[in-house]
């Protein structure tokens, strides 16, 4: 892609997309402004790819980094605060994951499995950070409970979805 | 700083809510160790949105991101290396590459089916000749000489040279000075490259014609 070839911009877009769009579409709750973001974050990505580094992380991490970083820039700057109810935002089990490539598929079905090994609290904090960019005190102020303890469940569920992760790029099963 | 605050602020930071103090004083002690940690921390993060129940994207959007790269924005990759090899700002590379969607950008050439677009370099092209060349598909550019030094950014298109060797899109080729050589352009799709050359003699050829004007 770095040679700007717009097939591999297309293949990008079909290994990618949906959770793309998906995490746009969470953060924004906008359908169209998600689109839109998803669309300018692989325009971006595709004119930037003689900049990606592959010791810096996968290919997917950077477009969700990015994707994320900018729809929460959006958000800020429109003033809108998000309402939704952390029950609305939870994982919905009865949904497959539907992907492009098996690997994709494998991806998603182990994190949900994790997801479910973590404690409900657990889940909160790193939902609350993740998808609304709040940062631990804000998270703690949401929540009325501790700093420390927002960290150190932070810091747990961190670790089993690290555990996860480590599992599935070295192709290991998941512990 | 304990190793557990430690942990704590490379999470902040990678989520992007430690203050800019703080981010400040983190990125100078990233070492390698920390930039291992930091890279496995984004992939458990972002682990996260495999959570969300997933749906697949409209088809629209597909054709309009496919579209984008077609038109105006299609060169859009180039803007730095263009900006880089013939020494202008990035605003200005991005002006250049935009004017070569326009036919009338072009200006023919003595050479059949090749054209060129004269540009002014900066100043770390002077002396030298700087422009864009476009050589419809499957077209020999004739043999030539190059005086002096000649570097190369192919835009579009690739072409195969008399040494046996392939420059494709996004490839750098760069040429020294006293060497000659022909190439010919891949079938399918014209070639088009930005090139800074240092004086160049092409036989049967009125090089003021041909020549970028110098920068």
């Amino acid at each position: 892609m770095a040679r700007g070839d717009s097939n591999a911009l297309g293949v990008l877009y079909d290994r990618h997309a949906t959770v793309m769009l998906a995490t746009a579409g969470r953060i924004l709750g906008n359908q169209r402004e998600a689109e839109d973001l998803v669309h300018d974050v692989l325009l971006e990505a595709w004119a930037k790819a003689a900049d990606y580094d592959r010791e810096r992380g996968s290919v997917r991490t950077w477009l969700l980094v990015r994707l994320r970083s900018r729809a929460l820039d959006r958000l800020r700057r429109s003033g809108r605060i998000r309402v939704q109810t952390m029950e609305a935002r939870t994982i919905d089990e009865s949904l497959p994951a539907q992907a492009d490539d098996p690997g994709q598929s494998l991806d998603h079905a182990r994190v949900r499995a994790a997801l479910q090994e973590l404690s409900e609290p657990q889940r909160r904090v790193l939902e609350l950070a993740y998808f609304e960019g709040l940062s631990s005190t804000e998270v703690a102020e949401r929540l009325a409970i501790p700093i420390g303890t927002v960290k150190s469940r932070t810091a747990a569920g961190l670790a089993r979805l690290r555990a996860v992760m480590h599992d599935y790029t070295t192709g290991g099963r998941p512990r | 700083m304990t190793a557990a605050n430690h942990d704590a602020r490379l999470v902040e930071y990678a989520l992007g809510t430690l203050p800019a103090d703080e981010r400040a004083e983190l990125e100078r002690e990233l070492g390698t160790r920390l930039q291992a940690e930091l890279r496995a921390t984004r992939e458990a993060l972002t682990a996260l949105s495999s959570s969300l129940p997933l749906q697949p994207p409209p088809s629209a959007l597909r054709e309009r991101l496919l579209a984008s790269v077609h038109g105006p924005a299609r060169f859009s990759p180039f803007i730095d290396r263009l900006a880089r090899l013939i020494d202008v700002a990035a605003e200005r590379a991005r002006e250049l590459l935009a004017s070569l969607e326009h036919p009338g950008t072009w200006l023919a050439s003595p050479g059949a089916n090749i054209h060129l677009v004269h540009l002014v370099g900066g100043p770390a092209c002077a002396g030298a000749d700087v422009g864009f060349v476009r050589v419809t598909a499957g077209t020999t550019f004739p043999h030539h000489r190059h005086l002096g030094e000649e570097h190369v950014l192919v835009l579009q298109g690739g072409y195969c040279d008399s040494d046996g060797s392939h420059v494709g899109t996004g490839d750098h080729a760069d040429m020294p000075a006293d060497s000659a050589h022909e190439f010919t352009a891949d079938p399918g799709q014209d070639l088009i490259y930005a090139v800074v050359v240092h004086g160049v003699e092409i036989p049967g050829f009125d090089m003021d014609a041909v020549l970028p004007r110098r920068g």
